[in-house]
C-alpha cells in the first residue's frame, strides 16, 4: 500500500514545483457575457490573489507575474481559466451554464456535472421522487434510471424490491444477489436492500423470497437525490465494493436566505391494480364435477372413499364467496405529512425536517405501516473560507403491522367454503367434514388474528470537517454513524389455529430483534491546482469502517392460553439462537482528474481495499480505472462545421471493480452449537468446510459514450454501450459427499458478460413562458451471457446453466401442446428414450429483459405542472400456469377462468389438459410433474405501466403574496395508474398470483410555504 | 515573514501526508478480526477439554440426528432387505429395490443420503477432532487420549460399514477437502489394515470404565468388540478369539436372562449404544407398525422365521405380529417401543451376545470344538434352547450361521455380512431371491452423483 502513497506524494511534489518565477505587471479587464453584457461578482483569481468584478464587470489585479493563470468563476456561468498578458486590458467572456450540463452532480467523495463527467452517473432528483406517494425511495427510480432494473417483490407495505444496475452477474445466487452498494450522505448503508426480517410475514411472498426492506426506512422527501453510479470510472473508487453499482442517496441541505417552513401533507388511497378472474362456485363444482368424470370415479361423502368429495356432495354449493374481494379488497389508506425548517446565513445553513406516514394495507384497514421520521443538516464555513463543516443527520422509527402471511395465496379456496356461521363464528368445518381433511384448507380469516409487528430504528449521522491548509490543499476528515435496528414479533393465538389441530398446535408466538452498527471514518486530503491550461484535482483518503451485526430470535411455544403470548417466559418450550458477526473494512483511494479547457478530461481512480471477509493472504486487493473525455463541441472545427451541434462529448472507461458480498468468516475453521444435545449435553459441529483461499469477485467494466446537444441543447442524446465481465466468480462449489460437505466457497474461473446499450433522449419540445413541455425517454437492451463456466456437466449448477446463454436460461421440456386423442400435455422426448428426465432439457429463451426504460414527460401551462412516467419492459415471465401446476384443475383448489379453455373429448384443441380429482395418474404426472419442468411455465410478461401522473396548480403569486405564503401548491399524485399488458397471470412484475401485485395509488395533498 | 507562513503550512501539509502514510499503514492490523462470537474456532476449541468433549459428542450426536441415516437404523434396514430377512409391504419405489436386489445407481435417497453421505460426514467430523486434538495445547493428556481413542473407534466403525456395503472405498484420514475431494478407491484389504492400526491404538489409549453411565461412548472393549469383528471378517480366528474374549472375561457385562430386557438402554448386555435424547431407537420406530390394525411396512420373511429352530424364545419375544383381514404380519420387535418418549430405547452397536457369537466362530474354524460349543450353547440356552453337542466342524460352523441368524436379524446387516463373508450370498440369496439375484449385487452401487463429482471414482460392477 504505501508504494501507491508514495507515489501520489510524488505526483504532487510535481504539482507543488510549478511555481514560475517572472516578471511582474498589473493587469485590468472586464468579465461579460457573449452577447457583451457586463458580469458582476465574478471570482478573478492567479496564484495567491483574487478580486471580484464590480458592477460594470470591470476588475483589477495588482503585480501580477507574466504567463501565470487566471481563473475565473462565476454563479451560473462556466468556468474559465486563461494565460494572463499583463498590461492589456483584457476581455473575458462567459458562457452562461446550462440548467442539465452544468446541474451538480454528486460522484464518489465528491461532485461533477453532465458537461465534465468522464464517468456514467444517472441523477433522480427530489423533484421527481416529491411526484410519487411512495415510502420506499427506491421505487423512485423505476423506469427513470438506464440500465437499471427494479421490481416489487409484493405490494405489502414495507416489501423489499428487487434492484440490479446491468444485470447480474454472479452466478450464485445465495451468495451474492448482486445488490448495489448503497451510501448515504458518505456511510455505507450496510443493511443495504437485503430484507431484514428474521421472521415470516405477509410480506415474504410464498416462495420464501421476498420480505421487509431496510431502505423502507429513508424517507423520501429526506432526499435531495439518488445518484446511480454504473461505470468503471464511477464506481471503481468504491473498489470491492462497486462491481455491482453504487446508489448514492443525498439528503436535503440547507440553503442560505431566509427562514422558511414548508408545510406538505396528502392523503390518499391504494387498491389492487390488476386482478385476475377466477371460478364461481358454479363453474368450480362444474370442474370439479367433470374431473371426477374423467377419472371414472363417482363423488363421495366417504372420507374412505377415492372419490371423497365434501366441497361438492356435503357442502353447501350455493354459496359463493369471491376470496379476491374478500381477502384483498380493502381500500387501503395512506397519509404523510412533511414539515421542513429551512434558512442561515453566507456563512451557515441549515435544515431541519420532520415526518409522518401511515399507510394501511388491501388486507384490512387494522394493519398499518407507520413512519415517523426526523432529519437534519447544519453547513457552516468560516469567515477566512479555510474551515468547513457539515453535520447531517437522520432518524427514522417505523412500525410495520403486518399479518403473518399474504392472503393472495388464500385467493385459491373453493369458493363455497363456509367461513362463518350463523352466529359469525369463525367456522373450520362443515356437514361434520373439517376444512383440513380435504386439501389441507383452512379459514383464512383466522390468519387476521396471526399477527406479525416490524419495528425499526435508522440512524444515521454524517459529520464532515474540512479545513484548507495551503493554497487549494483541503485535509477533510468524514466521520459517520449508522444504526439500523429490528425488533419483530409474531403472535400465533389459539384463536388462529384450527381447533381439530389444537391438539398438536398449541399458541406460540416468536420474537427477534437485530442490530446493526456501522461506523466509518475517512480521512481526506484534496488538492487542486492549476496546471497548464488545465485544472488538476487530487484526491487521496482512506476508509475505516466497522460494522458489528448481532441478532437473537426466540421461539416460544406451547403456551397454554393466549393470555401471555407476549411474554415468552410462559411458554411450555423456549427455543434460541443467537448469531454475532464483526465485519472491518479498510481502503486507501485516491483519484488525479484533470480538465484542460474544459475539452480534455482524464480520471484516474484507484482503491487498495482490505476486508475481513478474507482469510489471510487474501485480505488486500487492487482495483481501479481510467476514464477519459473529449468535449468535442468546444473545438472550433466541430462547431463551425456543424453549427446545430451545441454540445459534443465523446467519453470512454475501463477499469476493475470488486464484489465482496460474502459471508462473515466463512474461512474460518469454525464449530457451532449443534442444535441436538447427546446424553443432555451440549454438543458442537463444525460449520462448513474451511477454504481460507478464496479471494475477491472480480468486475471489469468498459464504457464508451457518446453525448449531443443540438439546438441549444433543446435535443440532448446519449448513448453508452457497456460491457462488464464478472470473473473469479465466488461459488458454493460442488463437492463430492466423501469430503463431509456437500459444498466449499471457492473462486471459480467462470465468466460471466453483461453488455448492452443505453439510450437517453431528452428533448424541450416548447419553451414558452407559460407553456412548456420537455420529454426524457430511457431506452436499454442488455444482453446477458454466461462466456465460461470450466466443468459446468459436473457441477450441481448443469441443469441451471448452459455456456453461450443467459444466467437466466430456461432449461426445460420443450411444451407441445395438449394431445388431442389423450387429453394430457406433452413434451418432446429429445433422446426419444421414452422418459422424461433432464436428459431431455433444452435452452428455450431466458428471463432475462430484451429492452426495458420508461418516458417521461413534463408540462407546464400557466399555473398548472402536470409530470407523467411510463414504465416498459418487454420479457418473458412465469405465467398463470406456473401457479396452476401446483393445483391440478379438478383437485379441490379454485384456479383461474383461464383454466376453462380445457379438452373435454378426443379432438378438442385445448389450451389445458383435461380436467381430473386426482385420481388420474397420467394426468398428475403431466402436470404436477412434466409441465412444471416445461416451457409452458413462461410467456410473454411484457408492459407498459403508467407509473406515475403528477398534477399539481401552483398557487399564484398574486395570491402567495397576499396571504404572505412562499411557493405553494396543490396536487394529485398517482401510481402505477394504469398497466397495458398481455400477460396471462396476475401481474406481469410479481409473476404470480398468489402474491400481492402493487397498488395502485392515488393521493391528493397541498404544499405550503411560509 | 510571509515565506515562515508558508513553510508552517508545508509542514501542516507534509504532517498531513505523514498522517495519511500511518493510517494506510494500520489497515492491515485493522482488517484482522477476532473469529465470531458464537461460534467457535477449532483451535480454540482443542484448548478446552469440556469444549473438546463437546465436539466428540456432536461426532455421535450427528450420527443418529436423523432416522435411517447409517448409524441410526439405515444399517439395519438396507442390508436386512437386501438380504433374506425382510419383506417390503408398501410402495416406495426406491425401498423396493433393496428388496429386489435392483438398486439403481443414482439411488437418491437411501444408497446415497442415508448411508454414503452420513457415514463420510461421521468420518470427517471424527477426524476434525482428531486433527484437533493433534494440535492441541493444553488439554488433559488423559482426556486427550481417551477421546482420541473414541473417534479411532467411531471412524472405524463407519468404515466398517462402508466396506461391507460398497466394497473399496476412498479411505479419508483428513479434513483436508483439496486431497478428499479427488481420492479414489481403497482396498477392503488395506483399509481393514488401517481400522486394525487404530483400533490397536484406541485399545491402548481408552480405559475400561466409561466416561458415562449408560455406555453411550466407547470404551477400550468397544474398541476390542470391533477389533475382533475386523479379524472374524479377516479370518484372523486366533486374534479374533483374543479380542472377542477381552470383553467376555472383562466382568463388565452379562448376557440378560429376560430376551425382553436385552435391548433396554439399561440391558448390562450393551457394549456400546448412540443415544438419542429426544427419542427411542430409529429400529423400533421404523420396524413396529403404528398401530394393530397396520400393515407393517416391513415383515420377516419365511425364510428368517423357519430358521427359528421350534420352541426358539427369541421368535416369541423378538418378533410381533399383526393380523390383517385373515393374513398374518411378523415384524421385528427386538427393540419394543414406537413412540418417542419416555426414551428406554436406544440404538446398540455392540452386545456381548455378538461377541461370544464371533468366538465361536473363531473357535471352530480353529478346530477348538469343545470352547466353541460352549460359547454358543450359552446364546442358545438363553433363548430357551437346549445345548447341542458337536463332533465335526462343518455342522458346528453350520450351526452357529443358523444360530447368528436367529441371535443378531436386523441388527446392523449382520445377516448380509456374513452371507458375504462366508462366501454363500450367491448360494444363499440365489435360491431366496430367485431371478433378481445376482453376483455383483453383493455390493452396492457407489452413488452416481459422487462417481460424477469425482473422476478418480470407478463403479461397482453390475451397475
Amino acid at each position: 500500500m504505501k508504494r501507491y502513497i508514495t507515489l501520489i506524494i510524488l505526483l504532487l511534489s510535481i504539482v507543488h514545483s510549478q511555481q514560475v518565477f517572472a516578471q511582474n505587471a498589473d493587469l485590468r479587464g472586464k468579465v461579460e457575457t457573449i452577447t457583451g453584457q457586463p458580469i458582476s461578482g465574478a471570482t478573478i483569481s492567479v496564484n495567491l490573489q483574487a478580486t471580484t468584478s464590480g458592477a460594470d464587470g470591470r476588475f483589477y489585479l495588482k503585480n501580477v507575474s507574466k504567463g501565470s493563470q487566471l481563473s475565473v468563476t462565476c454563479i451560473g456561468y462556466v468556468r474559465k481559466t486563461l494565460i494572463t498578458e499583463p498590461n492589456n486590458d483584457i476581455t473575458i467572456k462567459l458562457v452562461a451554464t446550462n440548467e442539465q450540463l452544468d446541474e451538480v452532480v454528486i460522484q464518489a467523495y465528491g461532485t461533477t456535472t453532465q458537461r465534465l463527467n468522464t464517468g456514467n452517473i444517472s441523477r433522480v432528483t427530489a423533484k421527481e421522487i416529491a411526484s410519487q406517494p411512495i415510502s420506499n425511495p427506491l421505487e423512485a427510480l423505476a423506469g427513470r434510471v438506464a440500465g437499471l432494473t427494479i421490481s416489487q417483490t409484493s405490494g405489502v407495505p414495507g416489501a423489499a424490491l428487487n434492484i440490479q444496475i446491468r444485470g447480474r452477474s454472479s452466478l450464485d445466487q445465495t451468495l451474492s444477489q448482486n445488490n448495489p452498494l448503497f451510501i448515504i450522505d458518505g456511510i455505507f448503508f450496510e443493511a443495504g436492500n437485503n430484507p431484514y426480517n428474521l421472521l415470516r410475514s405477509s410480506a415474504n411472498n410464498q416462495l420464501g423470497q421476498g420480505g421487509l426492506s431496510p431502505l423502507n426506512n429513508i424517507n423520501p422527501a429526506d432526499i435531495e437525490s439518488i445518484e446511480v453510479l454504473k461505470d468503471a470510472d464511477a464506481t471503481a473508487i468504491y473498489g470491492s465494493k462497486g462491481a455491482n453499482g453504487v446508489i448514492l442517496i443525498t439528503t436535503k441541505k440547507g440553503k442560505a436566505g431566509k427562514t422558511s417552513v414548508t408545510a406538505n401533507v396528502y392523503s390518499g388511497f391504494s387498491t389492487v391494480a390488476r386482478s385476475i378472474k377466477m371460478l364461481s362456485t358454479s363453474q368450480y363444482v362444474a370442474m370439479r364435477k367433470e374431473g371426477f368424470k374423467n377419472d371414472g370415479i363417482t363423488p363421495s361423502r366417504d372420507p374412505s372413499d377415492p372419490g371423497f368429495a365434501p366441497d361438492i356432495t356435503l357442502w353447501d354449493t350455493t354459496r359463493n364467496t369471491d376470496f379476491k374481494k374478500l381477502l384483498l379488497g380493502n381500500t387501503a389508506h395512506a397519509s404523510d405529512a412533511q414539515v421542513s425548517l429551512n434558512g442561515g446565513s453566507t456563512f451557515t445553513q441549515f435544515n431541519i425536517s420532520g415526518g409522518y406516514h401511515r399507510e394501511t394495507n388491501v388486507f384490512s384497514n387494522d394493519f398499518a405501516d407507520q413512519k415517523a421520521s426526523l432529519h437534519f443538516s447544519l453547513n457552516h464555513i468560516s469567515e477566512s473560507k479555510k474551515f468547513t463543516l457539515v453535520f447531517s443527520g437522520g432518524y427514522v422509527d417505523d412500525r410495520n403491522d403486518l399479518i403473518s402471511a399474504d392472503l393472495t395465496k388464500y385467493i385459491n379456496l373453493p369458493p363455497n367454503l363456509q367461513l362463518r356461521d350463523a352466529q359469525g363464528n369463525l367456522t373450520w368445518q362443515e356437514a361434520g367434514i373439517n376444512f383440513v381433511n380435504l386439501n389441507n384448507i383452512g379459514n383464512p380469516l383466522a390468519i387476521f388474528n396471526q399477527r406479525v409487528s416490524a419495528g425499526t430504528e435508522n440512524l444515521f449521522s454524517n459529520l464532515s470537517l474540512g479545513y484548507k491548509i495551503w493554497r487549494q490543499l483541503i485535509l477533510k476528515v468524514g466521520l459517520n454513524y449508522n444504526d439500523f435496528r429490528s425488533d419483530e414479533s409474531a403472535l400465533f393465538p389459539s384463536s388462529s389455529i384450527d381447533p381439530s389441530l389444537s391438539s398438536f398446535t398449541r399458541p406460540s408466538s416468536n420474537f427477534a430483534n437485530s442490530e446493526r452498527r456501522t461506523w466509518m471514518a475517512e480521512p481526506q486530503l484534496t488538492y487542486s491546482a492549476d496546471i497548464g491550461k488545465g485544472v488538476l484535482n487530487v484526491l487521496l483518503g482512506s476508509t475505516f469502517e466497522e460494522n458489528r451485526y448481532r441478532n437473537n430470535i426466540l421461539n416460544a411455544t406451547n403456551f397454554s392460553s393466549d393470555l401471555l403470548l407476549n411474554n415468552p417466559a410462559a411458554a411450555g418450550t423456549i427455543t434460541t439462537s443467537i448469531d454475532q458477526q464483526l465485519y472491518h473494512y479498510a481502503a486507501v483511494f485516491g483519484r488525479l482528474n484533470y480538465d484542460w479547457q474544459n475539452k480534455y478530461l482524464i480520471n484516474a481512480t484507484f482503491r487498495r481495499d482490505g476486508s475481513s471477509r478474507f482469510g489471510p493472504g487474501r485480505q488486500f486487493a487492487n482495483f481501479g480505472a481510467i476514464g477519459a473525455a473529449w468535449v468535442f463541441s468546444e473545438e472550433s472545427v466541430v462547431t463551425d462545421a456543424l453549427p446545430f451541434i451545441s454540445f459534443g462529448k465523446l467519453r470512454g472507461s475501463y477499469g476493475v471493480t470488486g464484489n465482496d458480498q460474502i459471508n462473515n468468516y466463512s474461512y474460518l475453521n469454525l464449530y457451532r452449537n449443534a442444535t441436538v444435545t447427546y446424553q443432555g449435553q451440549a454438543t458442537l459441529i463444525p460449520t462448513n468446510l474451511y477454504n481460507a483461499d478464496y479471494g475477491w469477485e472480480i468486475n471489469r467494466k468498459l464504457e464508451a459514450a457518446i453525448e449531443l446537444g443540438f439546438l441549444k441543447d433543446r435535443i440532448f442524446l446519449s448513448v453508452a454501450a457497456y460491457r462488464q465481465r464478472s470473473s473469479n466468480q465466488l461459488i458454493n462449489y460442488t463437492l463430492p459427499r466423501q469430503t463431509g460437505f456437500q459444498s466449499v466457497i471457492l473462486n471459480l474461473p467462470a465468466l460471466v458478460q453483461n453488455s448492452g446499450l443505453e439510450i437517453l433522449l431528452t428533448t424541450k419540445n416548447i419553451t414558452g413562458k407559460n407553456f412548456k413541455w420537455s420529454t426524457s425517454v430511457n431506452i436499454t437492451l442488455p444482453k446477458n451471457r454466461l462466456l465460461d463456466f470450466p466443468n459446468l456437466g459436473q457441477s450441481t449448477y448443469s441443469g441451471l446453466y448452459t455456456i453461450g446463454q443467459p444466467l437466466s436460461v430456461i432449461s426445460a421440456f420443450r411444451y407441445t401442446g395438449v394431445d388431442r386423442q389423450t387429453g394430457l400435455y406433452t413434451f418432446q422426448d429429445v433422446n426419444k428414450d421414452g422418459v422424461m428426465d433432464g436428459n431431455d432439457y433444452q435452452p428455450l429463451g431466458n428471463l432475462d429483459p430484451k429492452f426495458y426504460g420508461g418516458i417521461s414527460n413534463s408540462i407546464m401551462f400557466h399555473q398548472f405542472q402536470l409530470d407523467f412516467l411510463f414504465e416498459f419492459k418487454k420479457q418473458k415471465g412465469l405465467n398463470y400456469l406456473a401457479q396452476v401446476a401446483n393445483n391440478l384443475p379438478g383437485t379441490a383448489a379454485n384456479l383461474p377462468a383461464l383454466v376453462l379453455d380445457r379438452w373435454q373429448k378426443p379432438g378438442d384443441n385445448a389450451s389445458i389438459q383435461q380436467f381430473s380429482a386426482g385420481n388420474n395418474f397420467d394426468a398428475l404426472i403431466a402436470q404436477n410433474v412434466n409441465l412444471l419442468q416445461s416451457d409452458a411455465l413462461y410467456s410473454d410478461a411484457s408492459y407498459i405501466r403508467l407509473k406515475n401522473v403528477a398534477l399539481g396548480y401552483i398557487i399564484p403569486e398574486t395570491l402567495t403574496k397576499k396571504l404572505k405564503l412562499g411557493y405553494s401548491k396543490i396536487f394529485i399524485n398517482a401510481q402505477n395508474l394504469l398497466t397495458i399488458t398481455g400477460y396471462k397471470g396476475l401481474d406481469p412484475e410479481t409473476q404470480n398470483f398468489y402474491v400481492l401485485p402493487p397498488l395502485r395509488t392515488i393521493a391528493v395533498g397541498i404544499q405550503l410555504t411560509f | 515573514m510571509k515565506k515562515n507562513t508558508i513553510h508552517t503550512r508545508t509542514k501542516i501539509g507534509l504532517f498531513s501526508i505523514i498522517l495519511m502514510i500511518w493510517v494506510a499503514a494500520s489497515c492491515k492490523k485493522f482488517v484482522e478480526i477476532p473469529p465470531p462470537k458464537s461460534q467457535i474456532e477449532k483451535s480454540t476449541l482443542f484448548a478446552n477439554d469440556q469444549a473438546a468433549i463437546s465436539a466428540a459428542l456432536g461426532v455421535y450426536a450427528t450420527m443418529i440426528q436423523l432416522k435411517l441415516n447409517i448409524a441410526d437404523g439405515g444399517i439395519t434396514l438396507y442390508p436386512a432387505l437386501s438380504s433374506d430377512e425382510l419383506d417390503y409391504n408398501s410402495f416406495d419405489t426406491e425401498l423396493l429395490s433393496y428388496q429386489t436386489n435392483s438398486i439403481a445407481a443414482n439411488d437418491g435417497t437411501g444408497n446415497y443420503i442415508r448411508l454414503w453421505t452420513p457415514a463420510y460426514k461421521a468420518i470427517y467430523n471424527a477426524n476434525s477432532v482428531l486433527e484437533g486434538l493433534a494440535q492441541s495445547k493444553g488439554m488433559t493428556d488423559t482426556l486427550r487420549n481417551q477421546l482420541k481413542g473414541e473417534m479411532l473407534v467411531t471412524r472405524a466403525l463407519n468404515y466398517f460399514c462402508l466396506v461391507n456395503l460398497f466394497g473399496d472405498v476412498p479411505l479419508l484420514l483428513s479434513t483436508d477437502f483439496n486431497a478428499n475431494q479427488k481420492s479414489g478407491r481403497i482396498t477392503v484389504n488395506q483399509i481393514y489394515d488401517q481400522l486394525i492400526t487404530d483400533l490397536t491404538e484406541a485399545e491402548k489409549l481408552l480405559p475400561v470404565t466409561y466416561p458415562s453411565v449408560v455406555r453411550s461412548r466407547p470404551n477400550k472393549l468397544v474398541a476390542a468388540a470391533l477389533l475382533a469383528k475386523v479379524y472374524l471378517y479377516k479370518k484372523n480366528w486366533q486374534l479374533a478369539v483374543d479380542q472377542s474374549t477381552q470383553s467376555i472375561s472383562s466382568g463388565k457385562y452379562t448376557l440378560e436372562s429376560d430376551l425382553n430386557k436385552v435391548f433396554l438402554n439399561t440391558s448390562n448386555e450393551i457394549l456400546w449404544q448412540l443415544i438419542s435424547d429426544t427419542r427411542n431407537s430409529a429400529d423400533g420406530s421404523t420396524f413396529i407398525p403404528s398401530s394393530a390394525k397396520a400393515i407393517p411396512a416391513y415383515t420377516l420373511t419365511t425364510f428368517q422365521l423357519n430358521a427359528f429352530e421350534a420352541g426358539d424364545q427369541r421368535k416369541v419375544k423378538w418378533t410381533g405380529k399383526n393380523t390383517v383381514s385373515g393374513k398374518d404380519y411378523v415384524y421385528p420387535f427386538k427393540y419394543k417401543s414406537r413412540l418417542s418418549t419416555p426414551v428406554t430405547e436406544s440404538q446398540i452397536v455392540f452386545r456381548l451376545a455378538e461377541q461370544y457369537l464371533i468366538r465361536s466362530e473363531a473357535y471352530a474354524q480353529q478346530g477348538k470344538l469343545q470352547e466353541s460349543a460352549v460359547d454358543l450353547n450359552l446364546i442358545r440356552n438363553r433363548a430357551g434352547l437346549t445345548s447341542l453337542t458337536f463332533t465335526d466342524q462343518a455342522s458346528l460352523l453350520a450351526a452357529i450361521a443358523g444360530e447368528r441368524q436367529t441371535e443378531l436379524f436386523c441388527e446392523w446387516g449382520n445377516r448380509f455380512f456374513d452371507l458375504k463373508r462366508t462366501g454363500s450370498a450367491d448360494r444363499v440369496l440365489g435360491i431366496e431371491k430367485k431371478v433378481n439375484w445376482q453376483t455383483t449385487d453383493a455390493l452396492y452401487p457407489l452413488p452416481l452423483n459422487e462417481v460424477k463429482l469425482n473422476q478418480a471414482l470407478t463403479q461397482n460392477p453390475g451397475y
